[in-house]
Order: C-alpha cells, then structure tokens, then sequence
C-alpha cells in the first residue's frame, strides 16, 4: 500500500473539525482544540504522520484534506511531492 | 446566447467545489460560475478572525483568480442571476446576458436578514461576506474610539452569528447589549441549563443581556442609533450587530420557500437544476426528514455531491453535519441530528456541557460547550451510529 505523510498546520487549524467528521481514523483533536494524526505512543499526538493507507483510505483522506475551512491539512507522498493541495 | 453545458449560480464553497469536481469528471466541457461577489473563494469560518484582528485579510482567501483559470473554470464576476426558465434551460443576469445551459446548481446560499427598523439605516451591521466583515473592523474602529460613554453596541438575535459579535466588541471597551427575543439564549436549541453556561460566559465578559424583547423601532442619532424597544424602554448605540439568519435567495423562477426544495440527491423539482448550500432544504437520509442546514461542511459536501449527480451519478447526500465557533475561547459546537421535538440527555460539570440526542440507544446528535478533545470521539460515535462515550 502507497505511504502518505499527512501534516497539520496547527498555526492554521481553528478546529473546526470538518477533517474529523470526514475522516475520525487520521483527524482527532487535542486539548487545544488542534487536529492532530493520531498514531501509537509516545508519539501518539503528532501533527505531522507517515501513514500506509489503501486507495480508498486516500480518497477519504483527500476528502479530509478538502473539508477543511482553512486550508491547513497538506498531504504529500512517498516521494515528498504535495499531493493536496493540489 | 452563450452556452455552459454546466452553470452554476454562487460562488461560495458549495458551487467552487461543484465546479471543481465537474472539471475532475469531465475535462472538456465549459463551466461557468456566476458570483455575487467580485472574490475567488474565501472562508466565511475564518472571517470572525479577520475581524478581530487575528489573520491579514488576504489569509481569508482558499483560492486565487490563477487556480479557476487553470482548471478552466469560468467565473462571471459580480454577476447575478435574476431569472431562470428551467422549460428552455435558459437564465438572465442582471447585466442583462442571457445563457443557456444544460445542468443548472443553484447555490445561492442566503442573505443576512436585516428587519425593518434597520432598514437603509447606517451602523447596521449583517455579517455574511467578506464585505461585511470589512464594515465590522471600521465600524468596531469607530466606535472604540468614541468618548466612553458613547461606546455602546446592541446585538440582536439569538443565534449562532448573534454570538460572534460580543468577542468583536467587548475587547474594544464597547459596553455590548445583547437583545434576545426569547427569554434566553439558544432558547430553542439547548435546555436552559445549556443557555446558562452561554449566558455565563458572556456576562463575564460584560455583555448585558436582554431577555424577551425586540427592537419596535430605530432611529439615527449623532453617533449611532437610538432603539425603541418592544418594553417600551429605548437604547442609544453607536452600532447594531445583526444575527438573525439568512434569507433565502434564489432567481425568479427556482421556487423556494425557506429554501430551495430537494430531494435526497440534491435535485429539485425542475429538470436538470440541483440545489447545494446553505439554501438547500434537502430531504436528509439519516435525519429522515427534510432539512436545511447553514453550515461550510454541509455545503462542501454538498457541492461535491451535486456535481457527481449533474454529471450522471445517482449517489445519496449522506453527511454527519457538524458546526463549531470560537466565543471567548470557548467552543462551542453542534453535530449531527437534534430534533427540536427531542429531549436530550444533559452531562455537564456547569463549563464542560453536552446534551446528548439519542435514538434506541444510539448517538445521533449532540451540542458540545466547552469540549475540546472529547468532540472527535462524540463526532466518530454519531458518524458510526454507536453508543455516546459519555
């Protein structure tokens, strides 16, 4: 399966959490009120991740990505190209 | 007559993503946007931080002129549509153009509703667009730099935009008057203990709340406004902030009542015309009635939706809505579905505050005051149709 690393500006994010109701398995929020990309401790409220998703996972992703009011979700893949926004 | 084989009347989010998803469907054919407002996209959510002063205003803008351009998606700007024949599948604009098209969305959202005492008077206050988030800063300018005394604002309405003024206001030293037509804030949206820890937060910020009154009259005077109240006592102002909904607006001849009628594939009763946004009143699968909801993630998804079904899919409008603003820092948000006949279960510690909608033991909706973290795990049970977490 591709690798994507999903990142979030949380100097962007307001918490809005459109990314969240679209796509709970890579947005939650922290105490903040931020998204993050959750994953395994200690590393588990990292706003910058390296996921291994199917094609269908990215395009629930990407439509994370797009929701988001404030343009502070960017996802690039394996070779670092931005894949969103596009 | 020019020709679009894909017309689409609003240029908010609802009708940039459906032109967008268009392009992605069908790479040939013209799109032509039709927008009120002279601007490429731009996030009405992050307009409550430009007016306070928290983001440049060029931060508001998602899109540039260039990004349209590239994908070849046209855009009439300042343009409006005034009437529409859906037998001929032709439309008028203002500027007197005619169009034919083949598909038509009609996502045209609403304007701020301004009632009549305010009428063609100055320092009234909507806040709806860019344009009215630049008259807020100079008009919040003005006003905080009158003598002390005369700092006085009034905000009228109950609602969810009603709340964003207070935040604008109270940091400036405007003494802030919050009229409210029921007799508490939310009155038909939260139970009264919910209205409590809103009313809290808002009086210690200083705003004075006014309870079960209206404003009967308006006239100007040297610096603003004096308001005749509905209990007989009046309110000088130096400006009025309005939160009292949107009007619908659709061209003449797309029939709307409250908003423009649709079924659950976002199409309305007239051939080959779809509705998205915040004027859409949709029939809503998972809410099982028809609804109209005003907010970014409902029209983003609904703008996608609609395209895919302009371009021949058949797909149902399936959504977890969800809401949230910032009021002094506090968040306060809304998600899925709450019916207004429900009564919901109450968790609250009197800061941190949910009201629970349940249907046979299954989360469907929840309003969320003073969550932060606890609102992704309330969202994903609502969206996966599982128990509350709480």
């Amino acid at each position: 399966m591709p690798k994507f690393t999903i990142k979030v500006d949380p100097d962007l994010c307001i918490g809005a959490a459109s990314c969240v109701t679209i796509d709970p398995t890579h947005f939650q929020l922290n105490a903040e009120n931020k998204a993050y990309v959750p994953g395994e401790p200690p590393d588990d409220h990292a706003y910058e991740r390296v996921v291994e998703i199917s094609e269908e996972q990215k395009d629930t992703l990407i439509l994370a990505a797009q929701s988001c009011p404030t343009l502070a979700i960017f996802i690039y893949d394996e070779t670092g190209n931005q894949v969103y926004p596009a | 007559m020019d020709h679009a084989r894909y017309l689409i009347v609003g240029g908010g989010v609802a009708g940039t993503v459906a032109a967008e998803t268009l392009r992605t469907l069908d790479a040939e054919t013209r799109i032509v946007i039709v927008s009120a407002e002279d601007y490429p996209l731009y996030s009405r959510v992050l307009l409550p931080n430009y007016v306070k002063g928290k983001l440049p205003r060029q931060k508001v803008f998602l899109r540039t002129w260039e990004q349209y351009t590239t994908k070849n998606i046209e855009v009439l700007r300042g343009r409006t549509v005034v009437s529409v024949d859906a037998a001929a599948h032709q439309l008028a604009l203002d500027d007197g153009a005619r169009w034919q098209y083949e598909k038509l969305l009609v996502a045209t959202g609403g304007q701020a509703t301004v009632p009549p005492p305010f009428a063609g008077l100055p320092h009234v206050l909507p806040f709806r667009t860019l344009n009215d988030a630049d008259r807020i800063r100079e008009e919040v300018a003005r006003v905080a730099a009158l003598p002390e005394g005369a700092r006085r604002a009034a905000v009228v309405g109950g609602g969810f935009i009603a709340l964003e003024f207070p935040p604008f206001f109270a940091p400036h030293g405007i003494e802030t008057h919050l009229l409210l037509r029921g007799p508490r804030y939310w009155h038909r949206t939260v139970t009264p203990e919910g209205s409590a820890v809103i009313e809290k937060l808002l009086e210690s910020h200083g705003v004075v709340i006014h309870r079960n009154v209206e404003v009967t009259g308006a006239e100007k005077t040297a610096n603003g406004l004096l308001l005749a109240l509905s209990d007989a006592s009046s309110l000088e102002v130096a400006a009025v902030g309005v939160g009292l909904g949107l009007d619908s607006t659709a061209p003449d001849g797309v029939p709307h009542n409250d908003g423009i009628g649709a079924n659950a594939q976002l199409e309305t009763e007239q051939q080959d015309i779809w509705t998205a946004g915040d004027g859409a009143e949709f029939d809503d699968v998972i809410a099982g009635r028809r609804r109209q909801l005003g907010n970014w993630l409902n029209a983003d998804q609904q703008g996608r939706c609609a395209a895919q079904n302009m371009a021949g899919a058949r797909r149902t409008f399936e959504n977890v809505s969800q809401y949230s603003t910032h009021i002094f820092d506090m968040v306060i948000a809304m998600a899925g579905d709450r019916p207004e006949t429900a009564t919901p279960r109450v968790v609250s510690d009197g800061t941190k505050h949910v009201e629970l909608y349940e249907r046979d033991g299954i989360l469907i909706g929840a309003t969320m005051i003073g969550l932060a973290a606890e609102r992704a795990a309330i969202i994903a049970a609502i969206k996966t149709k599982q128990k509350s977490p709480l």
